[in-house]
């Protein structure tokens, strides 16, 4: 089924987003007086994130190889919503509703431009 | 200015933007690099394909575009939320669409519909950019 595979490309994105984050205040803690590049290098994080957004972007080739991009693209949109929740419910950020408001906007848009 | 550290968000105001904007902007040139490298390949047997060189080329470079805007994408995270940062993604397929358009050999074409969703994506991230709490 297709849409698992959908769906199992947006939690692997939204992982590694999430990692990304995550490596980024890590290194962002450490001694300045190492150059970033070395400093994000370091993370375990980041190098989980690399995993989890190359099996995210082959699992998301294999989505496009079944259906067609104007399809499938409107689900990939679905990633701000998950990455937002994400960002509420587990790194606490707080979020105010024009945020929401603004997601809103892009998702609408870019399904928009997907199905035209 | 230090060139061996990386300039960070403390050194230069708004550096932040500039480092999700950078990183916007090469996630679209590498996904348009991608592109025109799967269009050669596409009509191509595996042989020919290790001998094109062009979308060999463009094919190297758009996954090192692709790695440089994740080395910008994470330092703005560093100092700025990911849900403020995330959305600004959407400006990708703002610029990967005029991309599109422009280069011929791509085959796409302008349309109003395509106009309108780019209008709401631009909407869309100029809501998320004033939805910043801190003034950074």
């Amino acid at each position: 089924m297709e849409y698992l595979l959908i769906l199992l490309s947006l939690v692997f994105m939204t992982s590694g987003q999430l990692l990304q984050k995550l490596a980024a205040d890590k290194a962002h803690q450490l001694d300045h007086k190492a150059p970033f590049v070395k400093r994000i290098l370091k993370q375990r994080e980041t190098w989980w994130a690399i995993l989890c957004l190359g099996s995210g972007m082959s699992v998301w080739l294999v989505v496009l190889y079944h259906m067609e991009v104007s399809k499938a693209v409107p689900f990939l949109s679905l990633g701000y919503v998950l990455v937002l929740v994400v960002s509420h419910y587990y790194l606490h950020e707080k979020i105010r509703p024009i945020r929401w408001l603004g997601v809103m906007f892009i998702i609408v848009g870019t399904t928009i431009i997907s199905i035209s | 200015m230090n060139w061996k550290k990386f300039p960070m968000t403390t050194d230069i105001p708004a550096m932040g933007l500039i480092l999700i904007g950078g990183s916007v902007f090469l996630s679209s040139i590498a996904q348009i690099l991608l592109k025109l490298a799967m269009l050669q390949f596409h009509d191509m047997d595996s042989i020919s394909m290790a001998a094109s060189w062009i979308p060999l080329i463009e094919l190297a470079s758009g996954l090192g575009c692709y790695a440089l805007s994740m080395l910008l994408w994470m330092a703005a995270l560093s100092t700025h939320e990911l849900s403020f940062a995330y959305p600004m993604l959407g400006l990708s397929y703002i610029l990967v669409y005029l991309f599109a358009v422009l280069l011929p050999q791509l085959h796409e074409t302008a349309s109003f519909w395509k106009t309108i969703g780019i209008m709401c994506i631009v909407i869309g991230v100029a809501l998320v950019s004033k939805s910043n709490k801190t003034l950074d």
